[in-house]
């Protein structure tokens, strides 16, 4: 069973969809935060198998789209780190009013794990906290996903005409950056990029240092062979521990990687899901 | 204006989707249901179907969209598989059912003198075969980066990259790179794409430049081109639906399209010339990513409109 709706955030229609606990109530919610641009849709089918077995575990679900993204209203390029922390952040309140709990845990994949992280920093109603592949730097990400624009220019035009430096410079600055009629200020093949998120994406911080969590921390890294966590995943991991935060990692093996065109196509995360479902199934 | 959720049943699963119902005094004069592509739902590449459909709901016309069985909010599964075979099974009419449905669910809701289906790639060929099956007379087809073969991972992949693709992207991506040092040294550090660059040098010489549509008239089975495209669009033409067809010039699809059906097939067929149109967009890329690309969408479509 699943409730779809709009909720407002700041004059906003918000999409989200609500599942209600299946047999008997746990007494525990949890908000599921997507990724970023492209991701967003390659994330959504996955982590939306997870609400639903949470579901059926006598848990209270809800997902949402960020203000700009989907079916939500307002522009992508609006979207900033701090209005989708703010979508977090209002969509718990309406997860906590649907379920009738106060505390909220957090499932979030990506560029959403970054948020989430940031979220449950200053929040401690958040009691867990289950990161899927997340995206620890956001401005290394954005900035390493600009390097699309650039090959986008290259099969038009058969060079570059504007660098990711330029590109971002001219955001920053409010100038389009138009060649033959397209502007370049975009990312991820065409989701247009505002200042707001590429400033504030610059400023976002939460590896150095490490925040302090309330929250039990589950971090999945989802990869397609064994093999040894990436070092940057531990040493975040690390670092929680050591600010006094309880925090696990665990690898799990899947056929594709979710968030990228793979040629393998899969909208569920078995592995991913019996982590999580473990993990949380032993948090009590 | 209202933004509505809505979900129906198909086939014991539920379908979920968003309805555009703009303010309205009498019956809209055109209705459209955005028929996904299969794999990315009812929000399409960068998010373009909630720009279409708001796009139309500012004009006065509703919409719907939906996500296919198994795929976001809509419940049901998919099973795991090489994606060329997933594609495959769109194109054979995996989700001809979710549309058929989808429409009888905007028409609960909306009554508009025309009725269009909207999709790209997958969601083109899916409102393609599901539209004869529509009960209600579909007056239109907006047709985005259709495809005319049938995908399966079965089949030599080099095969199916059209030689004037391979020697588009080539050109595009690396003659000027033929002078560039640090082109060079990407390339002898392995820090270029060689597998593509190889791949697509290949098929620049032993490419898919063959038609495999006349082979398929003759055996029925066992090629690549889709026969359900013909059959289909045949029925529609026969209806006095109308169709346009929009390519990207940089989709590999549309040199499928022309190798395969349109230029032996499109004089055969004078209904062909009558109902339907076809546009090819400068640069565009297969999935209409960019806004540029998806307003000039809207600025070939907008008058088409008025031809129904």
């Amino acid at each position: 069973m699943q409730e779809p709706f709009f909720f407002e955030r700041g004059g906003q229609q918000l999409f989200a969809v609500y599942y209600p606990p299946e047999g008997s109530l746990s007494g525990r919610a949890y908000l599921l935060c997507n990724a970023f641009g492209k991701e967003y849709n390659l994330c959504l089918s996955p982590l939306i198998g997870v609400a639903r077995l949470l579901a059926k575990r006598g848990h209270a679900v809800m997902r949402f789209d960020y203000m700009g993204y989907a079916d939500s209203q307002g522009a992508f390029e609006d979207a900033t780190l701090a209005t989708m922390q703010a979508d977090i952040e209002a969509a718990m309140v309406e997860l906590s009013r649907r379920a009738g709990v106060e505390r909220i845990g957090l499932i979030a994949m990506r560029f959403g794990a970054a948020l989430a992280v940031a979220v449950a920093s200053r929040d401690d109603r958040v009691p867990e906290l289950v990161l899927w592949e997340p995206v620890l730097k956001p401005w290394t990400y954005l900035f390493a996903e600009l390097r699309q624009t650039v090959t986008m220019q290259t099969v038009l035009f058969r060079e570059v005409r504007i660098t990711r430096d330029e590109i971002v410079s001219n955001i920053l600055a409010g100038r389009p950056s138009v060649f033959s009629g397209y502007d370049f200020n975009v990312i991820d093949e065409g989701f247009p990029l505002g200042a707001g998120l590429i400033r504030e994406a610059k400023e976002f911080n939460i590896t150095d240092p490490v925040p302090r969590l309330a929250a039990r921390t589950l971090i999945v890294n989802i990869r397609k062979k064994e093999g040894p966590v990436p070092k940057p995943i531990d040493a975040f991991a690390q670092k929680l521990r050591e600010g006094g935060g309880s925090c696990e990692v665990a690898a799990a093996v899947e056929p594709c990687a979710y968030w990228k065109y793979d040629i393998v196509f899969s909208t569920r995360a078995p592995g991913v899901y019996e982590k999580t479902l473990s993990w949380l199934a032993g948090g009590g | 204006m209202e933004e509505r959720p809505v979900q129906f049943r198909v086939n014991g699963e539920t379908v979920c989707g968003v309805l555009h119902l703009p303010d309205a005094d009498g019956p809209p004069d055109f209705g459209f249901v955005f028929v996904h592509s299969g794999s990315r739902g009812r929000r399409g590449n960068t998010f373009q179907y909630p720009m279409y459909a708001r796009h139309f709901a500012a004009r006065g016309y509703p919409s719907l969209r939906f996500d296919p069985i198994g795929f976001g909010d809509s419940t049901g599964e998919i099973e795991t598989c090489h994606a060329d075979d997933f594609y495959g099974t769109i194109q054979r009419g995996r989700f001809i059912d979710d549309t058929v449905a989808g429409v009888e669910e905007f028409l609960r809701h909306a009554s508009p003198r025309k009725l269009v289906l909207f999709g790209i790639c997958g969601g083109a060929i899916t409102g393609l075969v599901a539209a004869p099956r529509i009960k209600r007379r579909v007056d239109g087809l907006v047709l985005m980066s259709i495809p005319v073969l049938i995908d399966s991972s079965g089949q030599d992949q080099l095969a199916r990259i059209p030689k004037e693709y391979a020697r588009k992207y080539l050109i595009g991506m690396y003659t000027r790179k033929l002078l560039s040092l640090a082109a060079w040294k990407r390339l002898l550090l392995g820090r270029s794409e060689t597998g593509t660059i190889l791949t697509m040098l290949k098929a620049t010489f032993l490419g898919g430049g063959k038609s495999s549509a006349p082979a398929a008239e003759e055996e029925g089975q066992g090629t690549r081109f889709n026969r359900l495209f013909v059959e289909s669009l045949d029925a529609m033409v026969e209806h006095r639906s109308k169709v346009v067809f929009l390519f990207g010039d940089d989709d590999a699809f549309r040199w499928e399209f022309e190798r395969e059906f349109y230029n032996h097939r499109w004089q055969s067929n004078p209904g062909y010339s009558r109902e339907c149109a076809v546009h090819y967009l400068p640069g565009c890329n297969h999935m209409f990513t960019m806004r540029e690309w998806q307003r000039q969408a809207l600025d070939l479509i907008e008058p088409w409109l008025q031809t129904l």
